[in-house]
């Protein structure tokens, strides 16, 4: 199953890219070469580094030898430079050959008379070309080139060869120099040492060219390779990139060549019309290096310089050729696959903008985000603005061409945006508006209908939601007027014959007793039923508050007050923190004193008589802290968080007064209001710690509310 | 002295017999209703001293029901509903009700406000408009004999009480700190004066007041301090 799917997935991704025989063997090899990629995957970072350091020097160094020996003579004379001597050293040489032989001729050795003949006809065919050799001993003439003293008058290189040393002027009309570079070959010094001979020697200069003269031919290509003079340092500088360029490239290569060897060819890794591109370039390139300027003469009898240079334009070569090998044969692979097209970066190029167009036209007529569609509007509108400019100005009449386009353009641009704008806005505006406000699907652009319609149901389920939930709140505010309704009403009849009853005179002391029951009874009922009430309005969130700055010290000071009777009706003795500064906390202030009331009024009924109980303020950074602590008549039995559980009491017999919501609902309004409220219950110590938020806003202080309220 | 006569409107045939019972003890004569139409129809032909509505009522409720009385009666008219919805109070005396009483409610409570609501009816409005006497509801401050009295019924006061609450009446409406009412009323730097003021108020209350914890005169606005509600007398 697992090697089913990973041939699937395998063959999918060389869907792309391979033919369908990748697809076979793609698999083992994908896996072989993870495998040979992990264990070389260090060795092959280091040998790529060096070959690539070692290629770039090689290709630096190459270009920067091929363009100092092709363009060296930067501002010579043709005579001076090398293409000129290493002529005239060759010719010098068959004279001094030439001479050799007539010597050999006049000792008596008459075999090489057609010899002779054949080297005084070359020697003439050097159309410029004119020498006198002298024999010093006898001052006899031995040959000359017609008309020798004329071509001498016009001579503009003369040598003068005598016992082996060799002079060379180069002379234009106003200047003469010494041509170093015209020399003697060794054997031809030999050669010279066994006879006492003067050899004058030199070229004319005509102006005008006889055909077939390589005297010319040379000249031409110094003349090419001087009009390149001036960008020899771009030359180098463009060897240079290249060079890297081709090195990176080779990098990778080998490298993926290394990785998975039967997976990769080089074919695979350079576009194929790149490939054939630089095949031909090194194919120039390595042709210019071996018919031109590759010298074999100059490596036997140049200089160092110029020994090295050839060497270097050897190895240049060799690389050339090797490089020309690979590309050729993957070129030739790739033909032989029919992939040479797919691979080409021109392919790949339009391909790649027919994608980007197939994605763009998608982008904009089906669905997708939001951000790909604005992208692509704008990406059109800019193509089509730069199309208008650009046409138009090669040709005028493109624009009455381009009109219409650019209208529907415009016009669909203007469709986008509003209706872009329609779905914005009625985002902006759903919370104000009601339930007709679906937008219209009609008058959408297609691209933007999905988002309309989505809107369209979110907006639906809202309202569904909302209606809803209005339709809960007005059951539940119902249900809780007609249960206080029905609840209260029969009560109040209750309570009213109780009461009735209460105020008849009977002698029965037990029918008293009942009464009394009954009186108690309704009594417990009637706060029962407040109670429960108040505390289904506060857990349905009926209930509005009024928060503004409050001084705690103030409300406490009231409720305390309140309180002060039943207090001393039971003893229980006040203490009270001191804090003559005023205390601002963020309240509603009339539901505070409901909870202080519940807490207090606990206190009242449930405290030990005789007992203290403490009021106090802990005045923090941020917050105030209120204790109230006070001592249990009955024992607690419970912890704290129990008794503000709805229906909790101390005694558990729930024989005294109260409906044990008392605490449930004070810790309830408190923290509607923001606070914190905990009980805590230490032994028979009952402790209610509430936290309120610090109100810093000294401006709507209590004493400006009081003003405020006053003057209304 | 002529009966005073009651008008006594719910639809819960027990509640208005009970209560009946409890108002005819105290001499009135009561006129039973139990719906909103009818007590409408009574209301017309009958003269009244007072009007007891329940809110929740077929066919009239007792809003709609004050709204119509008042178009022809000042007689005062006292609201009983189920409702402990301050909105709801507040709509109750704004539609022109005199008092508000809450489902269940204890009967002695009901009789002492109607007393209330008839004596401040049929006292005052013979009674002379003395320059000289602050007032508000039935509660009365007379400043040239230094008495207070609630709906006729003279109240003892202390005399630190009666400065306070003269205090409280000369600026009916206005809400008066502790401070503020301690540096008046005892001429004197405020030290530490909140206890002794507050307990004062609290007394005050329970002697004016017919239920001190739901005051009808002098109010508690919590946090800031103290006030005397001004109402308005009828007609």
């Amino acid at each position: 199953m697992g090697i089913k799917l990973k041939t699937l997935r395998h063959s999918d991704k060389d869907r792309r890219g391979g033919t369908a025989e990748n697809a076979n063997w793609s698999v083992d090899q994908a896996e072989t070469a993870a495998e040979i990629a992990r264990q070389m995957n260090v060795k092959t970072g280091k040998l790529n580094t060096l070959i690539a350091i070692l290629l770039t020097a090689c290709i630096a160094f190459a270009s920067v030898v091929l363009g100092v020996i092709q363009v060296v003579d930067d501002e010579m004379d043709f005579y001076q430079t090398w293409r000129f001597s290493n002529y005239y050293n060759n010719i010098l040489q068959e004279v001094i050959y030439y001479a050799d032989l007539l010597k050999h001729q006049e000792e008596g050795d008459n075999e090489n008379d057609a010899n002779i003949a054949s080297w005084k006809s070359n020697l003439a065919a050097y159309g410029r070309f004119y020498y006198r050799i002298t024999d010093l001993t006898t001052g006899e003439i031995l040959t000359q080139s017609a008309q020798f003293d004329k071509q001498q008058q016009y001579a503009i290189v003369i040598s003068t060869i005598e016992d082996a040393e060799i002079e060379t002027l180069y002379r234009t009309s106003e200047t003469q120099s010494v041509l170093t570079n015209v020399r003697l070959y060794e054997n031809s010094v030999e050669r010279l040492q066994n006879y006492s001979l003067k050899i004058e020697a030199g070229i004319v200069a005509y102006d005008d060219y006889m055909v077939g003269d390589e005297l010319h031919d040379r000249f031409e290509y110094y003349y090419f390779f001087s009009q390149l003079t001036p960008y020899l340092t771009w030359m180098v500088i463009g060897g240079f990139i290249t060079g890297i360029l081709a090195l990176w490239l080779f990098g990778i290569m080998i490298r993926r060549l290394l990785r998975a060897p039967n997976r990769y060819k080089i074919a695979d890794l350079l576009p194929s019309d790149i490939a054939l591109i630089l095949l031909g370039c090194i194919v120039v390139l390595a042709g210019a290096i071996f018919f031109d300027a590759l010298e074999p003469d100059l490596f036997w009898r140049g200089n160092d310089i110029e020994r090295a240079g050839m060497v270097a334009l050897l190895f240049v070569l060799l690389i050339c050729a090797s490089v020309i090998s690979a590309l050729a044969a993957s070129l030739l692979c790739s033909l032989f696959e029919g992939t040479m097209i797919r691979k080409s970066l021109i392919y790949r190029f339009f391909k790649g903008i027919g994608n980007w167009v197939g994605g763009l036209s998608r982008a904009l007529f089906s669905h997708g985000p939001i951000r790909r569609k604005l992208v692509g509007f704008v990406l059109l509108t800019g193509v089509v603005v730069a199309c208008n400019v650009l046409l138009s100005m090669a040709w005028s009449p493109v624009l009455m061409v381009f009109i219409p386009v650019d209208l529907l353009i415009i016009w669909w641009v203007f469709r986008f945006v509003f209706s872009l704008s329609d779905i914005v806005e009625s985002v902006y505006y759903a919370p104000q508006r009601e339930y007709d406000m679906a937008l219209d699907i009609d008058k959408m652009m297609p691209a933007l209908v999905p988002f309309a319609e989505r809107l369209n149901s979110m907006q639906e389920s809202v309202n569904e939601a909302v209606a809803e939930a209005i339709k809960g709140e007005r059951l539940k505010t119902e249900l809780l007027t007609n249960v206080s309704h029905d609840l209260k009403t029969p009560l109040t009849a209750v309570i009213n014959y109780v009461k009735l009853l209460m105020q008849h005179e009977t002698e029965d002391d037990t029918v008293k007793e009942y009464v009394d029951v009954l009186d108690e009874k309704t009594q417990r009922l009637k706060v029962l039923v407040d109670d429960i009430l108040e505390m289904s309005k506060l857990s349905s969130g009926n209930v509005h508050l009024s928060i503004e700055t409050v001084d705690l010290e103030q409300v406490l000071t009231q409720a305390l007050a309140e309180f002060e009777e039943s207090f001393h009706s039971r003893a229980l003795r006040l203490l009270r923190s001191e804090n003559d500064m005023p205390v601002y906390i963020e309240a509603d202030s009339d539901k505070l004193w409901r909870v202080l009331e519940n807490l207090l009024g606990n206190i009242a009924k449930y405290a030990l008589n005789g007992s203290r109980v403490y009021v106090v303020t802990l005045i923090q950074k941020n917050f105030v802290q209120l204790e109230i602590k006070n001592i249990s008549a009955e024992p607690l039995s419970q912890d704290g968080a129990y008794f503000t559980e709805r229906f909790a009491r101390g005694d558990q017999a729930r024989r005294s007064e109260g409906s044990g919501l008392g605490l449930a609902i004070a810790k309830e309004l408190f923290e509607r209001m923001g606070g914190h409220f905990e009980v805590h219950v230490d032994g028979d110590l009952f402790k209610v710690t509430l936290v309120f938020e610090r109100s810093y806003d000294m401006k709507s202080s209590a004493q400006d509310q009081a003003m405020l309220k006053s003057n209304e | 002295m002529m009966n005073e006569t009651i008008l006594l409107c719910d639809d819960d045939l027990e509640i208005v017999q009970s209560a009946s019972i409890f108002l005819e003890q105290e001499g009135y004569e009561v006129i039973k209703a139990y719906d909103g139409k009818t007590a409408l129809t009574i209301a017309k032909t009958r003269e009244l001293q007072l009007m007891i509505l329940d809110i929740m009522m077929p066919e009239l409720d007792g809003l709609s029901l004050t709204r119509a009385l008042r178009a022809f009666t000042n007689a005062p008219i006292m609201l009983v509903t189920a409702k402990s919805e301050d909105v709801d109070k507040i709509i109750g005396l704004n539609f022109g009700a005199d008092d508000y009483l809450t489902k269940p409610y204890n009967p002695l409570e009901l009789v002492a406000r109607s007393k209330a609501l008839i004596r401040r009816y049929t006292m005052l409005g013979a009674a002379e408009m003395k320059p000289s006497l602050y007032r508000s509801g039935g509660l009365t401050f007379d400043l040239e004999m230094n008495t207070v009295s609630v709906n006729g019924d003279p109240v003892m006061l202390t005399a630190t009480e009666m400065r306070i609450l003269k205090l409280l009446m000369a600026h009916k409406g206005r809400v008066f700190s502790i401070r503020e009412i301690y540096e008046n009323v005892w001429q004197a730097e405020a030290f530490s004066p909140e206890n002794t003021v507050a307990v004062h108020i609290r007394r005050i209350r329970e002697k004016i007041e017919i239920d001190p914890k739901n005051p009808e005169y002098l109010k508690v606005v919590w946090g800031i301090g103290y006030k005397i509600e001004d109402i308005k007398t009828q007609r």
